[in-house]
């Protein structure tokens, strides 16, 4: 699908998810994996002495005396096989299951703090227009809130400055001396980026 | 507005939990999830390991074993029921001791993300009491690295910008002292509160 340009440009002004995300459910998911590869080594290396126990108890128990002791560990053989095939494939299954819970569950952090960077970037670029909204039910809510506190903050301050400097333009703008003033007119200059950037 | 005040952050264990949400969220979601695979783990350990005693105890009944004196068949059924339980004993400890570790393991894990929050929560109390504060590093193997360089970056440019700000509105300031004669009591107010915004621009940097 091709895009417009305006569609391009409207893409790239979006919010967008770190691939730290990614990094996060890697770390947690494969730190997770060891512990179940090793549990599942364990499992495996029990399954088997628990087999290998069996057959002998079947033997000292005299288990010889009955018609089918060699039926018995043929049993316990493949129960042990049926074991280690579902301890390996249900270990995949979980850790495939785990990487997808965390990696989607990692945008309740990443998603707000995508929002936060983007209009971080905004501000940066002297847009002091946006306000942040905060949910209560985000995992981030509370760094949302100091960072909407710091947003309002911001846009008062440039308010304040704003008018503070509006002022003293208008005081001297009908001086002579003043308008071809270099000096001046930067200041006016200045003055109207600053309150472009409060929208 | 008056910055709130921090306590100072010390690195001990207690201080691994910074952000109790977030961690308990992740710790308390993928320690359940593995705790239900060790449960199914254990399970069909336990189950293999009991076959053989349940089909032993039950062939001791059989007709067959009649040559075995009930003492002697009492004896293995007990032996086999104390292995059994010896074996679930063990697995329920080691599944509690692996439950912990990976809890441990997990709080850490999140720790290196709850550190930088905490972090740019602090830079934000800054901002609001009208600083601005320059970013620090982050320390080795912590994330939100991304996100750190796009805070770092606002801050520098909000920097660069009150510097020019300053330049410009001193520039201004010295060309009105050039031209004498601008002092009406209208114009000195202005520049008197432009005066005072300026110095407010430089404490905002300096801290």
């Amino acid at each position: 699908m091709i895009m417009s340009h305006r569609q391009t440009q409207r893409a790239a002004d979006r919010p967008r998810e770190s691939s730290g995300q990614i990094w996060f459910a890697l770390r947690v998911v494969l730190l997770s994996a060891a512990l179940f590869a090793g549990m599942g080594y364990v499992a495996m290396r029990e399954v088997d002495s628990a087999t290998k126990v069996g057959a002998n108890q079947i033997e000292v128990t005299g288990f010889s005396q009955l018609d089918d002791p060699a039926e018995l560990k043929r049993a316990l053989l493949q129960r042990e096989r049926a074991i280690d095939r579902g301890i390996i494939g249900g270990a995949v299954v979980l850790s495939l299951g785990l990487l997808a819970f965390v990696l989607v569950s990692a945008r309740r952090v990443y998603g707000p703090l995508a929002r936060v960077a983007f209009t971080l970037k905004k501000i940066g670029e002297g847009s002091f227009a946006q306000a942040h909204d905060v949910n209560e039910d985000e995992l981030l809510a509370e760094l949302s809130r100091h960072f909407a506190a710091a947003c309002i903050a911001l846009r008062e301050t440039e308010q304040r400055e704003v008018a503070v400097w509006r002022g003293a333009v208008e005081a001297v703008e009908n001086d002579p001396r003043m308008r071809d003033d270099q000096a001046f007119a930067r200041l006016r200059a200045q003055l109207r980026i600053k309150e472009d950037g409060l929208g | 507005m008056a910055e709130p005040t921090h306590p100072p952050y010390k690195r001990s264990l207690k201080n691994l939990l910074l952000n109790r949400r977030l961690q308990m969220y992740y710790v308390l979601w993928v320690t359940c999830l593995s705790a239900v695979i060790a449960t199914a783990l254990g399970v069909l350990i336990y189950q293999q390991s009991t076959f053989a005693s349940r089909e032993i105890i039950a062939g001791l009944n059989a007709a067959e074993m009649e040559w075995l004196n009930p003492q002697a068949k009492e004896s293995i059924r007990q032996a086999l029921g104390r292995s059994d339980m010896g074996l679930a004993a063990t697995m329920l400890g080691i599944g509690i001791a692996l439950a912990l570790v990976l809890m441990a393991s997990l709080i850490v894990v999140t720790h290196r993300v709850a550190g930088p929050l905490l972090r740019a929560v602090r830079y934000f109390d800054q901002l609001a009491a009208g600083r601005l504060p320059t970013v620090g590093p982050l320390r080795k193997g912590d994330q939100l690295t991304e996100f750190f360089a796009t805070l770092g970056s606002t801050l520098e440019a909000l920097r660069n910008r009150a510097t020019q700000d300053i330049e410009i509105v001193q520039a201004f300031l010295d060309a009105c002292v050039r031209h004498e004669g601008l002092g009406t009591a209208e114009v000195a107010k202005a520049l008197d509160a432009l005066r005072l915004v300026q110095q407010q621009k430089g404490d905002a940097l300096k801290s």
